[in-house]
């Protein structure tokens, strides 16, 4: 049990580093509500832990094996997800124009 | 969509070849409208969940509804022949419902599947979100959201949280 939990923390802790990574290359950001970036961090942590890779969790796992590096987070339809409609189907990454329209929206500040 | 807003009116087609409109559930003293879907591993992991909450509140006079509103052009199996099979599949005992305009999801003010209205018999929104906070395992659940406001309405009393954030697969816009 303790390795399965040493072996998912060490998988959260790439799918954080990566999320990040990703993120700090400035095309995109995250999607603005925390709760809902952290359940896709922990979906792809559920899919790196269990498969060795970052599947996103939005998709039927089964599906995505079958579709291999398409479907693995940054997955292939991400970009065009977030040109139409501001956020990628998981909800984990999304435009900076979007952001801002959310934040206008829920009169938030921006902190 | 704020809570204290109207439902939306509907007319949609449902998995057992009837039409179903908001209307024809006047009566009912809540409506719980589930923003639902066939593919997403959120809502599968959810339907066991929704279908004995159906079974335990409709006595109650609670009425749940799922509606789907994916593009089922990008999305084949968010069509009316794969929810009509799943509904079968899977023993829904309450309304499935397609929403192919988008336009009840749009309404709704929807993001997520799963994505939960509660209404109640004035058919003012009472309480939106989530259904719990894990949709991994019912056993790990600590917060049951849904279940928490449809208690607390059918007592007569305020839902203890009235807004949660939804979390799932983002709805399938056209």
């Amino acid at each position: 049990m303790k390795n399965d939990d040493g072996a998912r923390e060490r998988a959260l802790a790439r799918v954080r580093r990566f999320v990040a990574s990703y993120v700090a290359k400035g095309k995109y950001t995250l999607y603005p509500e925390p709760e809902v970036v952290e359940n896709v961090v922990q979906g792809l942590t559920d899919h790196l832990a269990a498969t060795g890779k970052m599947y996103c969790p939005c998709a039927p796992l089964e599906d995505s094996k079958q579709k291999g590096h398409h479907m693995v987070c940054p997955c292939t339809p991400h970009h065009e997800d977030i040109a139409r409609q501001g956020y990628c189907d998981c909800a984990l990454f999304a435009s900076h124009d979007f952001v801002a329209a959310e934040r206008l929206r829920r009169g938030d500040k921006g902190e | 969509m704020h809570i204290g807003s109207p439902c939306p009116a509907f007319d949609l087609p449902g998995t057992d070849g009837k039409r179903h409109t908001l209307a024809a559930m006047e009566g009912k003293k809540l409506l719980v409208l589930v923003v639902s879907c066939n593919h997403c591993p959120y809502v599968v992991a959810y339907e066991d969940r929704l279908v004995a909450l159906s079974r335990e509140y409709a006595p109650k006079g609670v009425m749940l509804v799922a509606i789907n509103a994916n593009d089922a052009s990008r999305y084949p199996d968010d069509a009316m022949e794969p929810m009509i099979q799943r509904a079968k599949e899977r023993g829904f005992d309450f309304p499935y419902l397609r929403d192919d305009s988008q336009s009840v999801a749009r309404a709704l003010g929807a993001r997520f599947t799963p994505e939960v209205y509660v209404f109640d018999q004035e058919r003012k929104l009472r309480y939106h979100g989530r259904i719990d906070d894990n949709h991994r395992d019912p056993a790990k659940v600590t917060a049951h959201d849904l279940k928490n406001a449809l208690d607390a309405l059918l007592a007569g009393e305020e839902p203890p949280v009235a807004e949660t954030t939804a979390f799932g697969c983002s709805v399938k816009w056209k």
